[in-house]
């Protein structure tokens, strides 16, 4: 691929930048003995009964959470593996299919929302990842958040507040999921 | 003239974004609830049924064009100009195409929601 030099130096710092926030996940799930024993459970549990969507339910707790520690250390192993190829350019074709693995993940998930939901109701409601990403910045990798970016999360977060507070669907029909989902969420203010 | 390029290229990712959105939604409406839908007829049946859908595909089809569309606004135009634009308006536009072409009743809690994402997103990624 033919680059001029600055889109290189561009492409190798954002490169460098991922493959060390990668490293810094996988460490602090494999090293400190808090996450794989009992806080990736806890996590998860708290997850499926909560926040899931009904699709994903009977994978995480029929599969993932038997085998919490496993997968615990398996995701940790994963990230470590995906950061030092990314830091060297090594297996970066395996990484690229855990990419499209992951891509595979957010697709499903969200097509499974807007089976039950409007898109008025799930675009802001996915919003909410840039305020995540923020957050991870600042508590994780202990980045500046200037008051402006501060003010741009309280924006994001009170109008993800605005459509969680009404119906999720414009369809008076309600089906088994969609209760489901109404009564372990508690939309209602 | 790079100013209008620039804007061209947000004009051209918020109309095949929301075009894709759009129609994955819709394809979705004709699905319907697909945990309800798995209980009656396993999972494999599920994403069969989905993967049949033609509006998916050419909502993935939308999104794929909606990513070059991002990469050609990135050669016209700055990314802290490009992408905090193309990502709030792709909100506001989603709000009127929804309630135009899959009729969704966008009451005055929706409008306002989709005001202050676009409003938080645009000061978050500025």
């Amino acid at each position: 691929m033919a680059t001029t030099p600055s889109a290189a130096k561009t492409i190798a710092s954002v490169r460098v930048a991922t493959s060390i926030f990668f490293l810094l996940f996988g460490e602090y799930k494999l090293v400190g003995p808090g996450f794989a024993h009992g806080g990736f459970q806890g996590y998860l549990h708290e997850y499926i009964t909560i926040s899931a969507v009904t699709y994903y339910r009977p994978v995480l707790s029929g599969l993932i959470l038997p085998h919490a520690v496993f997968f615990a250390y398996l995701v940790g192993v994963i990230e470590i593996f995906v950061g030092v190829s990314l830091l060297l350019g090594l297996w970066v074709r395996l990484s690229s299919v855990l990419g499209i693995f992951f891509l595979l993940a957010f697709m499903s998930a969200y097509l499974s929302a807007l089976s039950w939901a409007d898109l008025t109701y799930v675009l802001p409601a996915t919003a909410f990842g840039y305020v995540f990403i923020a957050l991870i910045a600042r508590f994780l990798l202990h980045e500046h958040i200037s008051p402006v970016r501060w003010l741009g999360i309280v924006l994001i977060t009170a109008g993800v507040g605005f459509v969680a507070g009404g119906p999720e669907s414009s369809s008076t029909k309600k089906t088994s999921g969609t209760e489901s989902a109404l009564s372990t969420t508690g939309t209602r203010p | 003239m790079t100013h209008f390029y620039a804007w061209l290229g947000v004009f051209l990712i918020v109309v095949t974004s929301t075009t894709g959105d759009c129609l994955l939604a819709r394809a979705m409406k004709q699905v319907g609830d697909l945990g309800a839908l798995r209980k009656q007829r396993g999972i494999a049946q599920t994403i069969l049924r989905v993967l049949r859908t033609p509006s998916l595909m050419l909502g993935i089809a939308f999104m794929a064009l909606s990513f070059f569309s991002l990469l050609f606004a990135l050669s016209w135009g700055d990314v802290s100009m490009v992408g905090p634009a193309s990502a709030s308006l792709t909100f506001v536009a989603n709000a009127f195409a929804a309630k135009l072409f899959l009729h969704e009743r966008v009451d005055r809690r929706r409008w306002t929601a989709a005001v202050f994402v676009a409003a938080g997103v645009f000061l978050l990624a500025g």
